[in-house]
């Protein structure tokens, strides 16, 4: 049942949107098609990184939790996921909140952040941690049902 | 596992900042090195939280990856697009059957809010496979979808909008000594409420959805709301005339059939965030047939849409579709179903399996 929250969540991501355009506006203002291309070079480049991430973590590499050139299915039930993550982002603040929707949403380089926000890299790696903990403690109370269903080891956390 | 749980306790922030500290190294843009891929093994082997903290961070991480979808921006508001009402014509008032009525009331705002609020009157449309936000002199926010027209006549007792044709979503200013009223298709509603989407579909059916707040729904007779859209009867007339159908709240959602005058009303509970979610310029499936789901496409373009085999109408499919430019929409269909969308000329394409194996 769609109810107050639906609606702040809806706010959220269009505010979210807004800011991301904002961000890339200097750049350039490319047809939209480009953008979704733009979508999947960064989906792409970050797919390969997470599954390196959980090739660490494991012996036995399991891509469980890795969007991976998702079908439509998939896209659909990720709808949800993508509301909880827009709303625990707006709680980033300033420098944490740019440097991560750099990386997640462009999948730019820590190297490449570094560069567009003027700033060291391990400056961006503190900005990229801050926000891991932001995150987690904000998804985490909101018992939010998407992170445990997409654990990497396929259930036996917990 | 007590004792674990009492090391995750004590160094709670110390574990988690040690977690986040590797996660970020993995995420680097160098590989780890073989010396620090034992200290991340020895580290993950100091306890199971360390294990644990370390995945679960992991994983959420990964799961951000969604978060690109924020890379295609939803299309840029349009500024107002006003002409004036000299070319609404009677014959668009005989177009419309009967009419849909919406009243809000809820709070008051001081007279002067409303001194220039004629400043809005006007006819405002849409061309097909475009949308448009336009902001009222009441400061309330009508978004107009694909192919769509609405009159605006604001007066001094009452704030009403005529939905003509095609669909559009309302955030309402309130203001009890004004009602805001929107007609359209076959029917009448009285709402408090606040947001709301009314689509007068073919055939004079009328879809209401309700974002926020309450409407209640009533109907009135077809040749009162014929003079009503025409501006000859009064609006004591229309309300006396109306026949109360039931309220709708935030989340609900009904059609008003267009060739029948219920006494009753089928609520439907629906997701309303799908159900709006054109206003941000995407359409939602999940798991409508092909069928539906181009039919509910070809809103947005004058390209007919058709089907190389027959059997493909019935595939259920899910996703999210931009709408506006054509070419994006097909591209949209050829990624998220697998199918090939040939263009036959420039004003045809057909679906058809592809080549290769059909995923579905």
């Amino acid at each position: 049942m769609p109810n107050q929250q639906d609606v702040e969540d809806v706010a959220q991501e269009a505010y979210l949107r807004a800011y991301v355009a904002e961000q890339k506006k200097e750049i350039d203002q490319p047809k939209a098609f480009l953008f979704t291309i733009a979508k999947n070079i960064a989906l792409n480049k970050l797919s390969q990184k997470s599954m390196q991430i959980t090739g660490y973590l494991e012996d036995k590499p399991e891509l469980e939790g890795v969007i991976e050139s998702p079908s439509a299915y998939e896209v659909a039930a990720a709808h949800e996921d993508f509301r909880n993550y827009c709303s625990a982002v707006v709680g980033l603040k300033g420098k944490v909140r740019e440097a991560f929707l750099l990386r997640k949403v462009h999948g730019s380089s820590h190297k490449e952040i570094a560069e567009k926000m003027n700033v060291s890299i391990s400056s961006v790696e503190k900005y990229l941690r801050q926000a891991t903990i932001v995150l987690s403690k904000t998804l985490a109370s909101d018992t939010n049902p998407a992170l445990n269903a997409h654990s990497l080891s396929g259930g036996k956390r917990k | 596992m007590s004792e674990n749980k009492i090391v995750e306790f004590l160094d709670k922030e110390s574990l988690e900042d040690e977690a986040a500290h590797w996660l970020i190294r993995m995420d680097g843009d160098a590989d780890l090195t073989s010396q620090e891929l034992l200290e991340l093994n020895q580290w993950r082997a100091r306890s199971p939280a360390h294990k644990a903290k370390l995945d679960e961070l992991a994983a959420l991480w990964n799961k951000a990856n969604i978060l690109t979808e924020l890379a295609v921006p939803v299309e840029n508001v349009q500024p107002p697009r006003l002409s004036t009402s000299k070319r609404f014509s009677r014959s668009v008032f005989g177009s419309i059957a009967a009419s849909l009525f919406v009243a809000i009331a809820v709070m008051s705002i001081p007279s002067s809010y409303f001194r220039s609020m004629d400043d809005s009157n006007g006819v405002y449309s849409t061309k097909v496979g475009q949308r448009q936000t336009n902001k009222l002199s009441d400061g309330s926010q009508v978004q107009l979808n694909t192919d769509t027209k609405i009159r605006v006549n604001f007066n001094e007792q009452f704030r009403d909008v005529y939905l003509l044709k095609g669909e559009a979503h309302f955030e309402i200013a309130k203001n009890k000594n004004s009602p805001f009223r929107v007609f359209a298709g076959n029917g009448r509603i009285r709402a408090v409420g606040t947001a709301f989407s009314v689509h007068l579909k073919k055939g004079n059916d009328v879809d209401i959805v309700v974002s926020e707040g309450r409407v209640a729904l009533a109907q009135i007779a077809d040749d009162t709301s014929a003079q009503v859209l025409g501006g000859a009867a009064s609006h004591t007339a229309l309300s006396l005339d109306a026949k109360k159908l039931g309220q709708l709240k935030a989340g609900e959602a009904v059609t008003i059939a267009g060739d029948e005058l219920d006494e009753s009303i089928n609520i439907e509970y629906v997701d309303v965030s799908k159900r709006i979610s054109w206003t941000k310029g995407v359409l939602v499936f999940s798991g409508e047939t092909l069928d539906e789901v181009v039919s509910e496409l070809s809103r947005y373009t004058n390209v007919s849409i058709e089907f190389a085999e027959p059997e493909l109408r019935s595939i259920r499919i899910g996703g999210r579709f931009p709408t506006g430019e054509s070419e994006i929409m097909f591209a949209a269909i050829e990624s998220n179903v697998g199918l090939q969308v040939r263009r036959v000329d420039n004003n045809r394409v057909v679906i058809s399996d592809s080549a290769n194996s059909n995923k579905l």
